[in-house]
């Protein structure tokens, strides 16, 4: 049998998993919100990213027994070929002694199958916390958690769906997933330079989340990732409502241009020209040009997910 | 001061700034995004309250009635308590008919005149009280943005909306006219004081006084003079000079164009609200004025019921619409009460606040009037000698008025802009839909207000007369009819219209057109 490599996201049930997962994904959840049971991802699910990566869902440390045994049995197939653990924590939760416990039997099964794996901890639901006190809590929940993981590593991240904090994670996330990340921002910058453009965005493809950017000048708005993410996302729904996909987009008006368009085969690439005298032929002519040439980057340090290479 | 507009709130609707944060603007696409993740009925991604920013208001009112709320909140109001509400009706009322208060109390006699006050404040606060109902009482709309021109545009269509308009402009216009003539006069008495201090020219007028009041018409028998007759010891050719190049009438009207026109044609004078805080102080001071001098002069009435004499003017008189008149606008609030209310943080306070507010405005007015009027020295001088600006009854060299007099120029000059604002916004966006079509429209605008000013101020200097006018007229609109046909329409609709109601509000409507009928032909 096949196992892609994954990317667990787990939790204790009702920390946020799935909301996280539709917000960042543009997956549509179609439930009702008072769930009566757990999430059992048991088909896995058809979320792919970065590439061959497959997000996978899991309930921590429910309740139900059946849930516990299943996760007890299946345990070596659940934590087989991982490539990242992104762990939840709900920052009300009233039972942080247990929620340690989960969190410590899921990093023994991780030092188990996929000991590189990279780890991540996100305390979520910050909103819910006063602004004077997110500071505090979160420092010392990461200190906890660091000193928890021991030998292994982990980043700790505090997150809210309802502010930038969850899009900046995720970012972050990705950004350390990808292989040869410096390269390829010296390239992008290169490219930017060469086109003159204003602004140059690579976005992963699934989630279009920001991997890497150049500006040659600073901007104003610093949400305007996280925006431009959101609205691209939003514009998916609605074309996969009319069974279209998206592929490429192309605003101007009399002080820019800015052109979406797929670029390798995990990003697409923003290009924003603030000259709009320049036609809309020559950049995308030089969007194609460079396409070719961060295809070969891709793929000569090779990501190690990839399935061409197994 | 019969407008009133938020102090931090006044933006310039062409304006192209930001009116949301980055941060807002992130959170709207946030919400949009996520209310197309789940179905409509799932309420899983819906933003809870304590993630939505503060509904930023900004908020700009026109009395003809188009308020802007860039973000509206349909419930939870405002976050003001009910002092700062009851104070900011106070403020917005305390207008300059203050000064005009002691001589309708003349006018009117004295008892009848005490009567009146109170009677025409329960009147007014009744009316005031249907406004506020008013907005309430329609069906169906919303209407939490809608100020009273709104709710009379709906009730009586574009006929509503123009005669709205029509009575609106009367009383803005009054009021600037009848603030352009006294800062000529303040200014006039300012110069004057200042000159006489510098030149140590010491000055005895020849009119009629006593004890530090004078008695300025009593000289020539009409209004308040241009040159006042008097001794000086000092330099003689240099004062005829000034005062022929500074005459209160003459030449001083046309010096305050040069400050004030261009201050009219400013697109947004919102700095101008920071200076609100002087119409208290103003008021405040006057207060304390009439106090020490009424402790100074003592008490001086005298009680004859319907003749009167030499000295003292009857309880009753005929001429008592005048003080009606004034009160009209002394008690104007209507046009923007409901915006006023709105902030009020427990609603239901509303008619109580509005009530104390009322009582606390009359108490004011009474009490000035009352004490001018009672301390007036009567056994040399005359009490029709109380002038239309009782400060006119104080001699150019006393210190107390000087002071007052600066207080309310200074006053006066930062409210004439929010009033010539307000103006030109309502008039302009109805002709021409737009609040600032070109500075020759504005320009134009601003000469014709400003020329209407300049020529009162030269030939018809009393602001007592303007006040009854204007407030009279707009009083009939916005006092007594409106607010009474409205009601008795909206209970007709309901079905609910009962002879007593009717009949009391047709008194109304008709007790408000006797008031504007009596001031041509008394």
């Amino acid at each position: 049998t096949y196992f892609a490599s994954q990317v667990l996201l787990m939790g204790k049930s009702g920390s946020g998993k799935t909301s996280m997962r539709s917000i960042i994904f543009a997956n549509y959840i179609a439930r009702d919100t008072r769930r009566l049971g757990a999430t059992i991802d048991v088909e896995h699910s058809h979320v792919r990213f970065l590439g061959n990566l497959v997000l996978n869902l899991w309930d921590c440390g429910g309740q139900d027994t059946f849930m516990e045994n299943y996760f007890t049995s299946q345990r070596d197939n659940i934590f087989r070929n991982v490539e990242v653990l992104i762990y939840v924590f709900d920052v009300e939760s009233r039972e942080l002694e247990k929620d340690m416990h989960y969190y410590q039997s899921c990093l023994e099964a991780i030092l188990q199958n996929s000991p590189d794996a990279k780890i991540f901890c996100l305390v979520h639901k910050m909103d819910l916390v006063q602004e004077d006190q997110r500071d505090l809590i979160f420092k010392e929940r990461e200190e906890d958690l660091k000193r928890l993981s021991r030998p292994l590593e982990c980043v700790c991240f505090r997150t809210s769906i309802w502010d930038e904090t969850l899009y900046k994670a995720w970012s972050s996330i990705v950004y350390q997933l990808i292989p040869n990340v410096q390269q390829l921002e010296m390239n992008l910058r290169n490219f930017a330079q060469i086109i003159e453009a204003d602004e140059v965005l690579l976005f992963e493809r699934a989630t279009f989340l920001v991997i890497s950017h150049y500006q040659c000048k600073e901007q104003r708005d610093v949400h305007r990732f996280e925006k431009i993410s959101n609205i691209i996302k939003q514009f998916k729904l609605s074309c996969s409502k009319l069974a279209a996909s998206f592929q490429s987009m192309e605003v101007r008006n009399s002080n820019f241009a800015a052109f979406i368009d797929i670029f390798t085969s995990n990003t697409y690439v923003m290009v924003v020209m603030s000259d709009p005298s320049i036609p809309s032929a020559a950049t995308l002519i030089n969007i194609r040009n460079a396409r070719k040439h961060f295809e070969k980057l891709e793929r000569v340090d090779g990501p190690k997910h990839s399935l061409l290479m197994r | 001061r019969p407008f009133h507009v938020e102090p931090t709130n006044i933006v310039d609707v062409n304006d192209d700034m930001q009116r949301v944060t980055d941060e807002a603007s992130a959170m709207n696409k946030r919400i949009h995004y996520y209310s197309r993740l789940t179905s409509p009925t799932d309420r899983a991604l819906i933003a809870p309250d304590h993630v939505l920013p503060a509904p930023d208001e900004i908020y700009v009112y026109s009395p003809l009635g188009t308020a802007f709320k860039v973000d509206s909140c349909t419930d939870g109001y405002g976050k003001n308590s009910s002092i700062v509400t009851i104070f900011m009706i106070w403020n917005t009322m305390m207008g300059t008919s203050i000064l005009s208060i002691p001589w309708g109390i003349k006018q009117a006699g004295f008892t009848s005149g005490i009567i009146l006050i109170l009677l025409m404040g329960i009147l007014t606060l009744y009316c005031c009280y249907r406004v506020v109902k008013s907005q309430r009482m329609i069906p169906l709309l919303d209407t939490s943005n809608w100020e009273f021109p709104d709710v009379c545009k709906y009730y009586f269509g574009s006929f509503g909306q123009w005669s709205s308009l029509l009575f609106s402009m009367v009383s803005l216009v009054g009021a600037m006219i009848v603030y352009w003539v006294l800062m000529s006069n303040f200014l006039f008495n300012t110069g004057k004081f200042i000159y006489n201090f510098v030149h140590d020219i010491n000055v005895t007028d020849i009119v009629p006084g006593t004890n530090g009041i004078i008695c300025p018409s009593a000289a020539s028998g009409h209004p308040p003079q241009n040159r006042s007759v008097m001794f000086y010891s000092g330099n003689s050719t240099g004062f005829e000079l000034f005062e022929e190049w500074w005459s209160k009438s003459n030449t001083v009207p046309f010096y305050l164009i040069a400050v004030l026109l261009p201050l009219l044609n400013l697109k947004s004078p919102s700095f101008f609200a920071k200076f609100n805080v002087l119409g208290t102080v103003s008021v405040v001071y006057l207060v304390f004025l009439v106090t020490v001098k009424a402790v100074r002069l003592g008490i001086h009435l005298e009680y004859n019921w319907f003749t009167g004499n030499d000295f003292f003017v009857p309880e009753f008189r005929i001429l008592f619409p005048q003080l009606t008149g004034v009160l009209t606008l002394a008690f104007f609030i209507h046009n923007c009460v409901i915006t006023l209310l709105q902030n009020n943080r427990n609603q239901e306070n509303n008619v109580r606040d509005l009530s104390i507010a009322y009582f606390l405005v009359g108490l004011t007015y009474l009490y000035v009037g009352v004490m001018i009027f009672a301390s007036f020295p009567s056994p040399p001088l005359s009490k029709e000698c109380i002038e239309q600006n009782f400060l006119d009854n104080f001699p150019s060299d006393d210190i107390m008025s000087f002071v007052a007099r600066i207080f309310l120029l200074f006053q006066m000059m930062t409210v004439y802009p929010l009033l010539g604002y307000l103006a030109r916004v309502q008039l302009l966006r109805q002709f021409f839909g737009n609040a600032y079509p070109s500075i020759f429209h504005v320009l134009v605008l601003n000469i014709a207000i400003v020329g209407a000013g300049v020529a009162m101020a030269r030939f018809y200097p009393n602001i007592g007369g303007i006040i009854r006018y204007s407030g009279a007229t707009c009083g009939l609109a916005f006092v007594f009819v409106y607010p009474s046909l409205i009601y008795v329409i909206s209970l007709h609709r309901a079905g609910q219209l009962t002879w007593p109601a009717l009949i009391i509000h047709i008194l109304i409507i008709l007790l408000g057109l006797a008031n504007l009928v009596a001031q041509f032909l008394l």
